[in-house]
């Protein structure tokens, strides 16, 4: 479905990624792990379209997308829970949602939608007419996946998603995601803490200042001697 | 101190005020989501009212006329304004961060001169206005000039669609979206050349049908701009960025407040007195009253 071959970004004058690849098939759930400042966010912003690579190949449906507009990426499919949330703190939790069917493609559908997402995350029902901005972390980070989900993805791109939430909330999200998933959306999560990213996916990339380091199952993975020492602190 | 002239001082103010706020609104929106100071905007303002003034005399001085003039002139700044950014400004966006800033400043203020003069040349330098009949409604002891009316009626009527536009219309939601996470709202697929360039030509739109409304009590030639420019930018650091209710409670507080002074002092210290104020905002509330808050 998705395919990055040996991309490079570079943010002004510093180069964010100088080699990355990964390959998702439809339907899968698939974590992108790696320290701080290794380029996870900026892969994914690649993949959406706001950071346009400087060489290699983005994939999506057998098209290639490298530099290709975010709108026109959210159009065809793809949406991005972006770090920090980035949700209108002086709009309304439903104006939030909203927003995220602003393209032709979602609003006819918008009613249906909404109330999908509503049903996933039933305290959004309550906190509707409140300013996102008054809502908690936990509400918050539901507001920002209800918006991605309302443009109907098919490809849903999550950047550390339980950041800023509390302990009990991060089960009420991660359960939510897990319901997403078996509806046929394919996932790729960006997420710091190994543990609870192996916990929710099928199989992880890893990647390290910029350049893949592993790749493979969660069994794979916690069975590589080099990966436990580097990540999960085992000698 | 008669009541009812204190009254009528109050409403000069918030007239003079409302109108204030329908042009700095116009300021912020562009602010807000292209994040332009656009230093030529009370200038786009004094060349609608020259225009108009001129039509006015030319298309023979009715009501009807003035709805037409309002209208086409709202048309034809919005495209100017559109033009204007899609050729001179966002071209610069390309550039780095200090070079692009410096260079909507010098894009902006060169505009002022440039239309400024272009306008005194062609047009003349000395000030004009729509002349209206001039009746008076009589409420009690005050009077209320009938052009005053009608400019009230305008700028009712202009905030009612605003605020209709910005909350019911998709292009509205997405510009309350652009000016509060221009991140969150381009990953809604909001695309920013399109949305920057038709709202700087609304926001200039806004400035063209206050500069009718103005020229319908004060005569304004090509150079009066600035200092409503000055004006519009104490409103918008009063009254929030992208916010109608403030600039309008902000462009009320500076009208009356200028009409005051303007009676009780002289009213050429009333331009100072936005100045002031803007300074002393500045300072005592350097995080402005507005945007309390923050996800």
């Amino acid at each position: 479905m998705l395919s990055l071959d040996r991309i490079v970004v570079d943010h002004g004058k510093m180069r964010a990624i100088w080699d990355v690849s990964l390959d998702i098939q439809v339907g899968e759930k698939v974590g992108l792990l790696g320290a701080n400042g290794a380029g996870k966010t900026t892969t994914l912003g690649a993949i959406q379209g706001l950071y346009p690579p400087q060489s290699g190949a983005i994939t999506f449906d057998g098209q290639p997308i490298a530099g290709r507009p975010p709108a026109e990426n959210v159009a065809q499919g793809i949406a991005l829970v972006p770090e920090g949330r980035r949700l209108f703190p002086e709009m309304t939790v439903r104006e939030n949602l909203e927003m995220g069917a602003y393209l032709r493609h979602a609003r006819s559908d918008l009613r249906r939608t909404l109330e999908h997402i509503l049903e996933l995350f039933p305290i959004l029902r309550e906190k509707a007419g409140q300013h996102a901005g008054e809502l908690s972390g936990g509400q918050q980070q539901m507001v920002a996946i209800g918006r991605a989900l309302m443009s109907k993805p098919r490809l849903l791109l999550l950047d550390e998603p339980f950041l800023g939430v509390a302990p009990l909330v991060i089960y009420d999200v991660m359960d939510a995601l897990r319901r997403v998933a078996e509806s046929g959306v394919t996932i790729l999560l960006v997420e710091q803490n190994i543990h609870r990213a192996l916990d929710f996916v099928d199989r992880a990339y890893v990647i390290e200042n910029g350049r893949n380091a592993f790749d493979g199952t969660r069994e794979r993975l916690l069975g590589d001697p080099e990966f436990g020492a580097k990540f999960l602190g085992l000698d | 101190m008669p009541l009812d002239i204190l009254a009528q001082i109050a409403i000069g103010g918030v007239l003079i005020g409302g109108l204030y706020a329908l042009f700095a609104f116009g300021l912020s929106l562009i602010y807000g989501v292209a994040r332009i100071l656009n230093f030529s905007h009370g200038t786009l303002l004094a060349i609608a009212g020259v225009l108009a003034s001129i039509l006015y005399g030319a298309l023979g001085a009715s009501p009807l006329a003035l709805v037409a003039i309002i209208t086409g002139l709202a048309l034809a700044f919005f495209l100017f304004g559109w033009g204007f950014h899609d050729l001179l400004l966002a071209p610069l966006k390309r550039r780095n961060h200090f070079e692009a800033s410096v260079g909507t400043v010098l894009t902006t203020v060169g505009a002022l001169i440039v239309i400024g003069d272009v306008a005194a040349t062609l047009a003349g330098p000395r000030p004009r206005n729509i002349p209206l009949r001039s009746d008076v409604i009589e409420i009690g002891d005050v009077l209320i000039p009938v052009s005053q009316a009608w400019m009230l009626a305008g700028i009712a009527l202009l905030t009612v669609v605003l605020q209709l536009v910005l909350t019911r219309s998709w292009y509205g939601r997405a510009v309350r979206a652009v000016t509060q996470d221009h991140v969150g709202a381009t990953i809604c697929g909001v695309r920013s050349r399109a949305i920057h360039g038709i709202t700087f030509g609304l926001g200039t739109a806004l400035a063209a049908i206050a500069g009718v409304l103005y020229a319908m009590v004060y005569p304004v030639d090509p150079y009066t701009g600035f200092s409503l420019t000055v004006k519009a930018f104490t409103i918008i650091v009063l009254g929030g960025i992208g916010n109608l209710v403030g600039a309008l409670a902000a462009g009320l507080f500076l009208g009356v407040a200028e009409a005051f002074t303007a009676f009780f002092w002289a009213p050429e210290w009333a331009p100072a007195l936005s100045i002031t104020l803007l300074l002393i905002i500045l300072v005592a509330f350097p995080n402005g009253f507005g945007n309390t808050r923050k996800a």
